[in-house]
């Protein structure tokens, strides 16, 4: 199975930009890449996905991001993703904002990306998020900072943060979330950080950046089918047997 | 018996704006400064680097490590993000324990550009 690339920021009024990012990462050899619109926009519309496709041989896959004021903000703007095509994932500092998120199984993804955010990481929340079989998000890009103090703080964040996801068994992923391209990775390099500097085993690192985020799009498309009652549950038209 | 030490070539992709600024001594102090910068003299001891090969014009480059340390290796040239201050990417590509399939695969993809 090959890597993924959870997350990479587009602006999608600049088609120029989006090819030139796609261009890139196929440079780089990545294969698979989930996008994310920079702006606050609702859906992304089938035409403009079929557009971006166009530029890349790459598989494309689409998210979007949240960053709720407050628990209200959450509950006003996840009412239109109701059996949405698309991966959700909520970010906020806000404990209260985090456990609603968690609790919601309209939501994909509990981003602790930033690295503010990352500090209000707690077993509730994992204890949650495992319970409705959601996943957890934590990004790489504040390591390649150039300040040593906030690159080595971050780490020491992360490594705490992760080490609190595996001894409750919540799947997580990790993205690399670069918005300068020349910071961009192949995901097989970022195996690599996380085994070495993170101290993740080599196969669960590889698992993180392969078979979770599958099981991520798996969840994703599932909820289109309309036969599948809920995880595990599915009715068989005649003949599927 | 202790056991012969077994070698690893890493062929990495070298993408930068400018391939022509670059020097084959400066990309190789910058990997020694990350193997310094985030695994310490213990790592470094071990590591075993040579760089067997560099191409700016394709921009690729191959080099030998020590199979225990292949993932420190990766790891440090992933974590360059400058060499005298210009913006530069070392992303490996392929790892292998012959210096030939390697040689193949970075014609391969020279061939097909």
């Amino acid at each position: 199975m090959s890597y993924f690339e959870s997350r990479l920021k587009i602006n999608i009024d600049d088609f120029a930009e989006i090819e030139r990012k796609l261009k890139f990462c196929q440079e780089l050899r990545i294969t698979n890449l989930i996008l994310e619109p920079k702006s606050d926009v609702l859906k992304l519309n089938s035409e403009l996905k079929h557009r971006i496709s166009k530029f890349s041989t790459l598989n494309l896959y689409y998210r979007i991001n949240l960053k709720p004021k407050s628990l209200n903000d959450l509950k006003k703007r996840i009412q239109h993703y109701r059996n949405f095509s698309d991966i959700i994932s909520v970010e906020s500092m806000d404990k209260n904002v985090q456990i609603q998120a968690a609790k919601d199984s309209r939501v994909d993804i509990i981003s602790f990306s930033d690295q503010n955010i990352i500090k209000t990481i707690s077993p509730g929340i994992i204890s949650l998020t495992k319970q409705n079989r959601s996943f957890i998000e934590f990004s790489l890009a504040p390591i390649m900072a150039r300040n040593q103090v906030v690159q080595s703080r971050y780490l020491r964040h992360l490594y705490r943060a992760i080490q609190l996801a595996v001894q409750f068994k919540v799947n997580y992923i990790i993205s690399g979330n670069f918005d300068d391209l020349f910071k961009l990775r192949h995901p097989r390099a970022l195996i690599s950080v996380c085994h070495t500097l993170l101290g993740i085993p080599l196969v669960s690192a590889k698992k993180v950046f392969s078979e979770n985020v599958f099981t991520l799009i798996n969840r994703v498309q599932a909820r289109q089918d309309k036969n599948i009652i809920e995880s595990g549950v599915k009715l068989l038209n005649k003949g599927d047997l | 018996m202790v056991k012969k030490e077994r070698n690893r070539y890493i062929l990495f992709k070298i993408i930068t704006k400018d391939k022509s600024d670059l020097a084959q001594k400066e990309v190789l102090n910058a990997i020694w400064q990350s193997i310094w910068k985030y695994f310490g003299l213990r790592e470094a001891s071990k590591v075993g680097l040579w760089l067997l090969d560099i191409d700016f014009k394709e921009g690729f480059g191959v080099i030998r490590c020590s199979h225990n340390t292949k993932e420190i290796v990766i790891s440090a040239i992933t974590l360059i993000t400058e060499i005298s201050g210009k913006k530069v990417i070392l992303s490996p590509i392929k790892t292998s324990g012959t210096i030939r399939s390697i040689k193949t695969l970075k014609k391969s993809i020279t061939n097909k550009g």
